[in-house]
């Protein structure tokens, strides 16, 4: 195969595993384009700040409850990042109500302008196709990603895509907020799990139930290999006077763990014995 | 569940034996409940919630032996010091630790990192003897009573909800029920959640031949997810409940609202409810429009013309709701006929709008630069 092909071939490969991006289509890579519109307050306003490192666009129309559950926790994120050069601007239709959008802003709680978008011409140049849509733009007024209001996580989410705007978060930050790792259960992990029975051990060690802590580390030692099981079995053979019976057991415990702390301090303290 | 827990208390008293060693243990246990000052969790829900009151000592009367399934380790004759300050099965006094939770976690110390995850579960926080008894129980995992007549004991609106359900939602009466998606301790995912509600979705829409509870046959949403890479913004976001109620609903496939089943449906916004949730309805009710949508021929708005009739089109003759192959997830093909045959719709994008081929109508195109004056349309149906 020639390497021009292979190269047209990966390119679509690469291209097939990429998204296309929901919310607002017009991902071009060139900044968008400022304009001035009347605001709820009074006068007009131009949208965007030159000085602003990032810009939150908040896309709403009022009346839809995920509108309104949007501009609620948007409310909480703006105070969350209060002092950051941040330009957040909600931008509703010249066609909806007045008195109707300043309900729904009080309502919510939100501190950033609301401008009135005139015939929804920004929306449209944004290609959005539904509410709410949250735009994020960085310094130079490029699209970097956009939002609609998801139930779980959302503030975290635009909080953390701010920050990565900002250059304050990581890629790996904003992975773990758009995919938060699973959150098990406890007991699903068996290494975790075995060393309760590990504390319990040395529980019944300090009230010297030797029997009983022989037993615990036995059965942690049935749900997974834990050195500490073996440390502590060292010990109370050590506190039994059978240094024999513990260096095995700390041998054990340092094939698993080297640095093992309690199995290499009953090493030293049955060294002669 | 207050019966349960009652008959419980009732057993426990019977049973001489343990009488002693009981309530020593169990008055340290209270005590060391309510020393820990009340968290104040907020509980944010859109179902009524209560915080239950803390469990009185009696609550912790171990199971007697005879019923008892589950055996905490540390609950052995000679061993109350595990716990307690005594190690006296008659006398074993208060707790080693100033709090019950400190003393679980002293052990439980894997719990102890899921108690530091962003979400906390107020009962966990407050006391481990919300859900748990500390010497033996009828339940795995100790706990007081089934697990989700424990939840259903603070979430009394959810429950109702749930109970009033007009379709059900096999998650919640299947496999580990209320904790098959959510974490009753603590978790890195709002709402208690284990992970995204897609993730916990596809986990187990991932078989063929699943029938909802109205018989029919659902489809395998991992392979179709997998196998169509144009996902609605929704899923893309792993917000399935963005248009599903998970605990249960009155709608069609658990919508959260209105929207038609079927392929024809006279226009009313009240059947599309659910997408009206995010998209305006103006992309439908307005004939003509040069911003709404780009299905328009010049400003003559298609999305108008095909549902805002008397048996229009439905969004799901033209658009998959969860993935296809092309933009805007316009379907492959509409569904024609009882056997299931699909008619292919070859819709193909051009750089100003679209053709659709003959399928539903004869062959037609659409641009979105032409104007009125010369709408090849309009021209036609005149």
């Amino acid at each position: 195969m020639r390497p021009s092909m292979r190269t047209i071939l990966l390119v679509f490969a690469t291209l097939a595993f990429l998204r296309p991006f929901a919310y607002a289509v017009a991902m071009t890579g060139a900044p968008i384009k400022d304009a001035e519109m009347k605001t709820l307050a009074g006068p007009s306003e131009k949208v965007l700040r030159a000085k602003a490192k990032a810009t939150v666009l908040v896309f709403f129309r009022t009346g839809q409850d995920r509108s309104v559950s949007a501009l609620k926790e948007l409310a909480k994120c703006e105070k969350d990042l209060a002092g950051k050069p941040v330009r957040w601007v909600a931008l509703v239709s010249s066609v909806e109500d007045t008195e109707a959008v300043k309900a729904e802003v009080k309502e919510s709680g939100i501190a950033m302008p609301v401008l009135f978008d005139e015939q929804d011409a920004y929306y449209q140049q944004l290609e959005i196709r539904q509410h709410p849509a949250i735009v994020f733009l960085d310094a130079q007024w490029r699209v970097v990603a956009a939002e609609g209001f998801r139930q779980i996580d959302f503030c975290d989410v635009v909080k953390t895509r701010v920050r990565f705007v900002l250059g304050e978060a990581t890629q790996a930050e904003l992975d773990a907020a758009l995919n938060p790792p699973v959150s098990a259960l406890p007991g699903q992990d068996p290494m975790k799990k075995a060393m309760r029975d590990v504390n319990m051990a040395r529980r019944l060690l300090d009230m010297a139930v030797y029997d009983g802590a022989i037993q615990a580390c036995q059965k942690a030692l049935a749900i997974a290999p834990v050195a500490e099981a073996f440390a502590v079995m060292g010990d109370v053979y050590q506190k039994q006077g059978n240094c024999a019976e513990a260096r095995k057991a700390y041998v054990s415990a340092l094939k698993i763990k080297a640095d093992e702390p309690h199995a290499l301090d009953g090493q030293k303290a049955c060294a002669g014995k | 569940m207050q019966t349960l827990r009652s008959r419980r208390v009732e057993e426990g008293r019977s049973s001489r034996g343990n009488a002693r060693l009981v309530m020593g243990c169990l008055t340290a246990l209270a005590v060391g409940s309510l020393a820990l000052p009340q968290q104040a969790l907020a509980i944010q829900t859109r179902y009524e919630t209560v915080k239950a009151p803390l469990r009185a000592a009696k609550d912790m009367a171990p199971v007697p032996a005879a019923q008892s399934k589950h055996t905490h380790a540390p609950f052995q004759p000679g061993r109350c010091g595990i716990c307690h300050v005594k190690n006296d099965d008659k006398n074993p006094g208060g707790l080693r630790h100033a709090s019950v939770n400190e003393e679980c976690l002293e052990c439980h110390e894997d719990t102890r990192e899921v108690m530091s995850r962003t979400y906390k579960h107020y009962p966990s926080v407050v006391s481990c003897n919300y859900c748990h008894n500390p010497h033996n129980s009828v339940e795995p995992g100790l706990l007081l009573a089934k697990a989700e007549e424990l939840c259903w004991e603070c979430h009394k609106g959810l429950h109702k909800a749930v109970a009033t359900a007009k379709v059900k939602h096999d998650a919640l009466t299947e496999g580990k029920r209320c904790s098959n998606c959510h974490n009753p301790h603590a978790s890195k995912v709002d709402r208690m959640l284990i992970s995204l509600p897609f993730d916990l979705c596809v986990n187990c829409h991932s078989k063929d031949g699943m029938v909802s509870s109205d018989g029919k046959a659902m489809p395998n949403s991992k392979l179709w997810l997998g196998q169509n890479k144009v996902w609605h913004a929704p899923v893309q976001a792993k917000d399935c409940s963005a248009c599903h109620r998970t605990h249960g609903g009155d709608n069609y496939r658990l919508l959260v609202n209105g929207y038609p089943a079927a392929f024809y449906k006279d226009y009313d916004p009240k059947n599309y409810a659910l997408c009206y949730g995010c998209h305006s309805e103006r992309v439908v009710s307005e004939p003509e429009t040069t911003t709404l949508t780009g299905f328009r021929d010049g400003s003559r708005n298609l999305h108008y013309t095909h549902v805002h009739r008397d048996r229009g089109r439905s969004c799901r003759a033209c658009h998959e709701v969860h993935a296809a192959k092309q933009e805007r997830r316009v379907r492959d093909g509409v569904p024609f006929g009882s056997k299931g045959w699909i008619l292919p719709i070859n819709f193909t994008k051009t750089s100003t709008g679209g053709t659709c081929a003959r399928t539903c109508h004869d062959t037609r195109s659409y641009s979105r630069t032409l104007t009125k004056a010369v709408d090849a349309h309009a021209a036609a149906e005149k």
